[in-house]
């Protein structure tokens, strides 16, 4: 991993993975991204795109959590932050990049772990990213999906709104300029732009699906999506959480939960360990 | 003046005890100063990267005045390994902060500067008497109080969630947020809260926090504190003021700059506040850099 500067590389004593943390990509900007190996051959790959906002604080632990459980089992994993976002390199980010983060990202993984079946984990705005980049035989776990990037950005707006309601006088306006705010977060008119032609529905043809709700059954707009995926043949699952919370707002609960990760975890090893 | 990029950084594991922390190191694009800058993250598990990414923004503009910069995430948070469920102000990661604090050493910096927001402006308090060769502090929002066991996030939520306001227009449109703020503000009265000022001082004498300042002052450590006026904790900060910590920054005339914002600071919960975080801390360090150091070959 690298290219010009160098990786860090750690294994854990307890379990005997490999974690190697390092900037990658060919282009003038590059992006940070971890690899989590099995202390022998990997039997999986899983390529983890990550939500955009407050929500990828919220999520952020669960998502290591996860990659680190599927590691210990044999699960190779890549996670990593797209360009203009997280520790990488500043970008004018699209759908367009982000996708192509994320093909980046599988790329590298099969480099260093070898050929293997693909899950594609995609947490809120990344379930968008990675089933608009999967492949056929691929799956896709979804925590959380929106169905399209405008829902995505509607919904970040709302809970601005909502965190705002309680600021004090005197706060910034949300806009300035091509950046709108939200949470806290500089997002472009360009990457609104893009977002707004991003469905759901364009996903590329996959084996299997876990779509993972914190709260009930997904929302009326995924059962159009949902029944398109399973009359190509594939097959579907849907597990609510039943937590009923909210990944905007940073909050105690940033912790991993325990049945978000081992749901995940024990999906992805089915593929392998029966 | 050019910033850094990825091409400046380099991400490395920092052992305390059992854990492992990932940190990344982003070097000079000028001239080396000799100078680390450890940037500390607030608490509620926000990773090194800050809010919106504005110690990445910071880290990369300080290597281009010539500092050796360092982010990383605390024990039980980001990349890191390990579990932390409180963001307890009386038991904090101080060897999480010694740890990047001898790793900058070992790659080259001679003298140590400590920058925090909120969590991480007591974590550089806490560590600066054990920092021999601290250079300078810039502590943003500091808590004032110390709540054993208690979450900053959830009073603040807490205290939004009181307002009338607020809870009139949230139930006639969004029901859902409703119930979140209500499950924050039942939290909030379930978690043990410990007394104001710390539990276990004598009366009269100063918080921790005050003498921890006063010995970097003794050490003649610049200051720059900075401060929102709408911020949570303000009134308390206020009150500091008017007391022990008024009283320590008056013994040491000219080390401490004092900056208030008229804005919401705590959290760099907006791009105007992060601007501002980023803008001080860059101007006061630049210029302290200009009066202190030639840079070195």
């Amino acid at each position: 991993m690298g290219g010009e500067t160098p990786s860090a590389e750690r294994i854990d004593v307890q379990s005997g993975i490999t974690e190697t943390a390092g900037f990658i990509g060919e282009s003038e900007a590059r992006f940070f991204a971890v690899v989590h190996q099995p202390p022998v051959g990997a039997k999986a790959g899983v390529v983890m795109a990550p939500s955009l906002l407050s929500d990828r604080i919220r999520t952020y632990r669960a998502e290591v959590g996860a990659a680190r459980q599927l590691a210990a089992r044999g699960v190779a994993v890549i996670r990593f932050d797209y360009r203009g976002f997280g520790h990488s390199d500043e970008h004018d980010a699209t759908v367009e990049s982000m996708v192509e983060d994320l093909q980046t990202a599988r790329r590298h993984l099969l480099t260093v772990a070898g050929s293997l079946p693909i899950t594609l984990m995609g947490i809120k705005w990344g379930a968008l990213i990675a089933a608009t980049s999967a492949q056929p035989a691929d799956r896709l776990v979804l925590w959380e999906p929106p169905t399209t990037g405008a829902g995505y950005i509607k919904e970040a707006s709302r809970a601005h709104r909502v965190a705002s309601m309680g600021s004090p006088p005197g706060a910034a306006p949300p806009t300035n300029g091509s950046i709108t705010e939200m949470l806290g977060f500089a997002v472009s008119d360009r990457l609104q732009d893009s977002a707004a032609q991003l469905t759901m529905g364009e996903a590329a043809q996959v084996e299997r699906v876990l779509w993972l709700t914190t709260a009930g059954k997904p929302p009326s707009a995924a059962s159009v999506i949902i029944e398109a995926w399973r009359a190509g043949g594939a097959q579907v699952e849907i597990a609510a959480l039943g937590t009923d919370e909210s990944w905007w707002f940073i909050q105690p609960g940033a912790l991993p939960d325990d049945n978000l990760v081992g749901t995940t975890v024990r999906w992805i090893c089915e593929r392998f360990e029966t | 003046m050019r910033h850094a990029t990825s091409r400046d950084e380099a991400p490395v594991w920092l052992r305390t005890g059992d854990n492992h922390l990932l940190a990344i190191h982003t070097t000079p694009v000028s001239a080396s100063l000799g100078v680390g800058v450890l940037l500390l993250s607030g608490g509620g598990w926000i990773p090194s990267t800050q809010r919106n990414r504005m110690y990445v923004d910071l880290a990369r503009r300080l290597a281009g005045h010539g500092f050796d910069v360092m982010r990383f995430d605390y024990a039980g948070v980001g990349e890191s390994t390990g579990e932390t469920r409180f963001f307890d102000l009386l038991s904090p990661h101080t060897p999480d902060v010694l740890a990047a604090v001898d790793t900058l050493r070992a790659r080259g910096a001679s003298r140590i500067v400590l920058v925090g927001t909120c969590y991480g402006g007591r974590m550089a308090l806490e560590a600066a008497p054990e920092v021999p060769d601290l250079a300078a502090m810039v502590i943003s929002c500091i808590p004032v109080e110390d709540y054993p066991g208690a979450s900053e996030n959830l009073l603040w939520h807490g205290r939004r969630a009181l307002s009338r306001d607020v809870w009139r227009r949230l139930r006639t449109k969004w029901p859902k947020y409703v119930r979140i703020f209500r499950d924050q503000l039942t939290g909030l009265f379930k978690r043990p809260v410990g007394s104001i000022g710390g539990a276990s001082r004598p009366a009269g004498a100063p918080p921790g926090y005050v003498r921890q300042l006063e010995g970097a002052l003794h050490r003649n450590v610049p200051v720059l504190m900075l401060h929102g006026r709408a911020d949570n904790h303000f009134p308390q900060f206020g009150s500091a003021l008017q007391h022990h910590l008024g009283r320590a920054i008056d013994a040491h005339p000219g080390l401490v700059t004092l900056e208030l914002w008229e804005g919401e600071l705590h959290g760099e919960r907006t791009l105007a506040a992060q601007r501002y975080t980023i803008d001080m801390t860059e101007g006061f360090l630049a210029a302290w850099a200009t009066n202190q150091h030639t840079p070195v070959s």
